[in-house]
């Protein structure tokens, strides 16, 4: 089970509308909405991999390659530091 | 996945002490004196936690001036330990090489030192801010700008220097600043001095001045006059679109709030009366979600159109309506914000 943190330094918050993640060190914010707002929001509960695709599972019965899509998310936000 | 959630303000204002070494004619924190009560390092240690809990992520230390503190120095350890970026509101006369030293040390999270400045010499600083203030805040100033610490000014524009904000503007640059706010002087306290307040047509005409010179120094000349100049400009290039019909728009309570040197929670350090709970007694959430936040609201969420003497006004249609600060002071049900009148600013030459 894939543990997901944040980056030291890195705060997710929810906004009136989505959320964001700010880079404290860096000052940098990216703008999270929709499903990827809800990814950030499980990440920043504790949840690892397999209980976000689970849910992601739940709310999009008919999705189809939901656990690509959120590999790649996953990756990217890797490549941009905000995950460890 | 949409379910409802508290939204807390990305920002507070931490009025860490209410002590200061100055007078200042035009401040609104020592206008209402009775702020004494500074509440000890290890309370505030506390409330940081409940900051971080609510996922506010910047911070600026005010007062009061923050550098009386003994323990200033720690305390910038405190936020900096914490995931908070942070400014420092200050009137430039403390700085020391051990605050250099310290800021210098947690500057990966340090935004910049916001000082004072309300005219380009000492007879105009000293007149607002007392003998001996001006050659301090330079002397502090300096000591920034050889560490390379950024900073950037703050001017309360009043009576005493409305005449001067290009002379001021050019000394800002000339010192290092990164820019220089020109905002107005607020009646917010109950013992400022009305004569302190500019005449507005003196007000209008420093706004375009600085407009002006704005085009010398992109992005440096700012502040609340440059905001209302540039929508005169975008009204007679019939720029502006109709606006909500509401009184008051700003992020007070919603963006920001304050946080007083006893815990109280305010939406805004210019008003220490309006207590929406106390941070060391409930959580922010508890305070933000509260009847007294409530009550704000519905005070902000009034109508301009309610208002008589902006009912009848031809460009009530393209007002975005302004700040509290003034009618809530005066304990008005409702009033005119003279700072972002539309009216104001283009009639009165």
């Amino acid at each position: 089970m894939e543990k997901l943190e944040y980056a030291k330094g890195v705060v997710f918050r929810r906004e009136p509308a989505g959320g964001i993640l700010f880079n404290i060190d860096t000052g940098d914010l990216q703008v999270t909405e929709g499903v990827a707002f809800g990814i950030c929001d499980m990440i920043d509960s504790g949840k690892n991999r397999a209980e976000i695709l689970s849910e992601l599972k739940k709310h999009y019965p008919e999705e189809q390659g939901l656990e690509q899509d959120l590999d790649d998310f996953i990756k990217e936000l890797k490549e941009k530091g905000a995950l460890v | 996945m949409k379910t409802p959630y508290w939204v807390s303000p990305r920002e507070a204002n931490l009025l860490i002490t209410g002590k200061c070494n100055l007078r200042c004619r035009h401040c609104s924190v020592t206008s209402y004196g009775g702020l004494d009560t500074d509440l000890p390092l290890s309370v505030w240690k506390d409330i940081l936690d409940e900051l971080q809990r609510s996922k506010l992520l910047k911070l600026t230390v005010t007062g009061g001036e923050p550098l009386v503190r003994p323990d200033f120095v720690e305390f910038l350890g405190e936020i900096h330990r914490r995931p908070f970026r942070f400014s420092i509101n200050t009137n430039g006369t403390l700085v020391t090489p051990r605050v250099i030293e310290a800021v210098k040390k947690y500057s990966s999270r340090f935004n910049e030192f916001m000082v004072s400045l309300d005219g380009p010499d000492e007879e105009t600083v000293d007149s607002q801010r007392g003998s001996g203030v001006f050659q301090e805040l330079v002397r502090g100033v300096k000591m920034l700008r050889s560490a390379g610490i950024p900073f950037g000014f703050y001017c309360t524009t009043t009576s005493l220097n409305v005449d001067r904000v290009v002379e001021t503007a050019e000394f800002a640059v000339s010192l290092g600043a990164r820019w220089i706010k020109f905002n107005n002087f607020l009646l917010a306290g109950p013992g400022l001095n009305r004569d302190m307040i500019p005449e507005q047509a003196k007000v209008n005409r420093a706004a375009e001045e600085l407009y002006v010179l704005s085009s010398k120094y992109p992005g440096r000349i700012q502040g609340t006059l440059l905001d209302m100049h540039t929508r005169v400009l975008k009204y007679k290039r019939g720029e502006l679109h109709t606006e909500k019909d509401r009184a008051y728009s700003c992020g007070g309570g919603t963006g920001k709030i304050a946080i007083f040197p006893d815990g109280r929670v305010t939406p805004c350090d210019h008003l220490p009366d309006l207590t929406l709970g106390n941070i060391t007694q409930q959580s922010l959430e508890d305070i933000l979600t509260g009847g007294e936040m409530r009550k704000f609201s519905e005070f902000m969420n009034q109508k301009r159109s309610d208002f008589a003497e902006c009912r009848e006004c031809r460009y009530l249609e393209l007002c975005t309506g302004g700040c509290p600060v003034e009618p809530l002071n005066m304990k008005q049900v409702i009033g005119l914000d003279r700072h972002s009148c539309l009216k104001l600013a283009l009639e009165e030459t």
